[in-house]
């Protein structure tokens, strides 16, 4: 019975709450199946609380039956945190989607929370998504033109409080706190990096990815910045650039960094960033002896590097003792070689835990 | 070793040493703003649980009172495994749905996370890999949803699916 008597105890009877406890414990698929069993459960198993978890798939497949899809969209009661735009690149889509898109943002955006969008997009429409999700915490996107902004006259006054309506991204999404951004564009990266500066000193993460643009990273405030991840080429980050950046990094506690650095780069950190536990470096340009830096960073603990070279471990002196994880890129195969094992072991004593992988870390 | 008085809703009356009694978050603060913690005298009336479901409730946190406290603050996220309960309360857990539901309330209303935990991921586990007709049937509930709902939840649940977790 949907209503039982009530001097009878039945799962429907229990107070408000409960039942998004029970689900809670539920893995998503039992939560699909839970919601299609009454109303009350389909409420509950899809509850704002639980929905944290949950993102809204948009694919290419929905965009081609759009008007069945908003039909569905605007008869939801869910009010999605999470939104994931999986869509085609390419011309003959982005004349459809950009209304869809909004169509999609205007229904649950303001519950919105995760923004993530795997296709190009300019940096104007990207604003104008913002826009309609002033609960943004989270935003993965690809700037692909940001030549479309041109006409519009872009001021940020000197005081760093934005009061400036164009690319103002950090007033409509003032809890934005994570952003991934991917930079493919080869002109205009001054207004990629106007954007950036409009979010950039109220997040705690950034992940930066720039391919064949060139970007002033070091004019950008990011004190409040806990984990930095930039990607590129060494033409993308100019050195002395990346340096003046790290080193007003204070609150930094995990830096990742797909580019090639040389010894310096490990000294500016262990001189800047007193917090950091997690370094993330490629050590294909360190000079032999690098690795001492390692132990003027007191709160290291994973260290991850795409290989080690023996040389490295030869020369380490003194031994690096605050690492308990290490990270290698490297086959499974190379510990298997005992001399090298046993080498590793000797320059991190304290390592409890060796993950090996290939190709890419998963961070 | 202190005691506290507890009555039941049907009356009955159970002498409690305090610290199982410390495991009700409800309690200790009833305790706290009525100043009553050097006071045995004082009988607690708890007018929503009644007696079986009391008994089972303290016999519950005398297993449980050196259980090390649960601190939500720590940062860790919550733990949401359902296959981690340990014999004595799988044991402990093998009753009706009346009594499930009975701990149920009476855990929430006493707040005694580590109880609420129990009981809820049992009745998780008593849903997990059924169809919706094998769970109405469970749990005794009529479907009420029209064959337009249960379409829009359909589809709705097709692009739904967890998110991406990316570490630090």
């Amino acid at each position: 019975m949907a209503s039982p008597d009530f001097d009878q105890e039945h799962i429907n009877n229990l107070p408000n709450g409960i039942h998004q406890e029970i689900f809670s414990y539920l893995p998503l698929e039992d939560r699909k199946t839970a919601a299609l069993v009454c109303r009350l459960w389909e409420q509950e198993a899809f509850s704002v609380r639980l929905l944290t978890n949950v993102q809204l798939c948009v694919t290419c497949q929905l965009m081609k039956s759009w008007a069945t899809t908003i039909s569905v969209l605007r008869n939801s009661t869910r009010k999605y945190r999470n939104v994931i735009f999986r869509l085609c690149d390419g011309d003959i889509c982005s004349h459809v989607e950009y209304p869809l898109i909004v169509d999609v943002l205007n229904q649950f955006g303001s519950t919105i929370e995760g923004f993530v969008m795997k296709h190009g997009c300019s940096a104007n429409r990207l604003k104008r998504f913002a826009d309609r999700m002033p609960n943004l915490k989270s935003m993965t996107a690809y700037v692909t033109e940001l030549e479309n902004l041109r006409d519009e006259p872009i001021k940020f006054p000197e005081d760093n409080i934005l009061k400036n309506q164009q690319f103002d991204m950090l007033r409509v999404a003032p809890n934005l706190q994570q952003l991934r951004i991917f930079f493919i564009s080869s002109k205009e990266h001054v207004r990629a990096l106007e954007m950036l500066k409009a979010y950039a000193n109220q997040l705690k993460m950034l992940d930066l990815r720039v391919l064949y643009a060139w970007l002033p990273i070091d004019e950008l405030r990011l004190e409040k910045m806990e984990i930095l991840k930039l990607q590129g080429g060494s033409r993308e980050f100019e050195v002395h650039r990346l340096h003046r950046l790290l080193k007003r990094l204070r609150e930094l506690k995990a830096v990742h960094l797909g580019i090639n650095i040389y010894q310096s780069t490990l000294e500016v950190i262990s001189s800047s960033c007193p917090k950091l536990n997690t370094l993330d470096i490629r050590s294909d340009y360190l000079e032999v002896g690098a690795l001492k830096h390692l132990n003027n960073m007191p709160n290291l603990q994973t260290f991850m590097v795409n290989r080690l070279h023996e040389t490295f471990l030869e020369v380490s002196e003194p031994v690096i003792v605050g690492i308990k994880e290490l990270h290698l890129l490297v086959g499974s195969t190379a510990l298997s070689n005992h001399a090298y094992a046993n080498k590793l072991a000797k320059v991190f004593p304290h390592v409890s835990e060796i993950w090996l992988s290939r190709g890419r870390f998963r961070i | 070793m202190p005691c506290i008085q507890l009555q039941s809703s049907d009356g009955e009356i159970f002498n409690v040493e305090f610290e199982i009694a410390m495991c009700s978050f409800t309690i200790k603060t009833m305790m706290v703003d009525l100043d009553l913690e050097d006071n045995c005298e004082e009988v607690v009336p708890l007018t929503n649980v009644d007696s079986n479901i009391l008994r089972k409730i303290l016999q519950w946190a005398n297993y449980h009172k050196d259980d090390p406290e649960a601190n939500p603050e720590d940062g860790k996220p919550v733990d949401r495994r359902t296959d981690n309960i340990c014999e004595w309360d799988q044991e402990f857990m093998k009753v009706d749905q009346q009594t499930l539901y009975g701990l149920i309330k009476a855990a929430n209303y006493l707040d005694i996370r580590g109880l609420m935990a129990l009981t809820c991921k049992t009745v998780a586990n008593m849903m997990k890999g059924k169809t919706e007709e094998q769970m109405r049937k469970m749990f005794n509930i009529q479907n009420d949803l029209t064959p337009e709902e249960e379409q829009q939840i359909r589809q709705e649940n097709e692009w739904c699916e967890e998110v991406e977790i990316v570490a630090d």
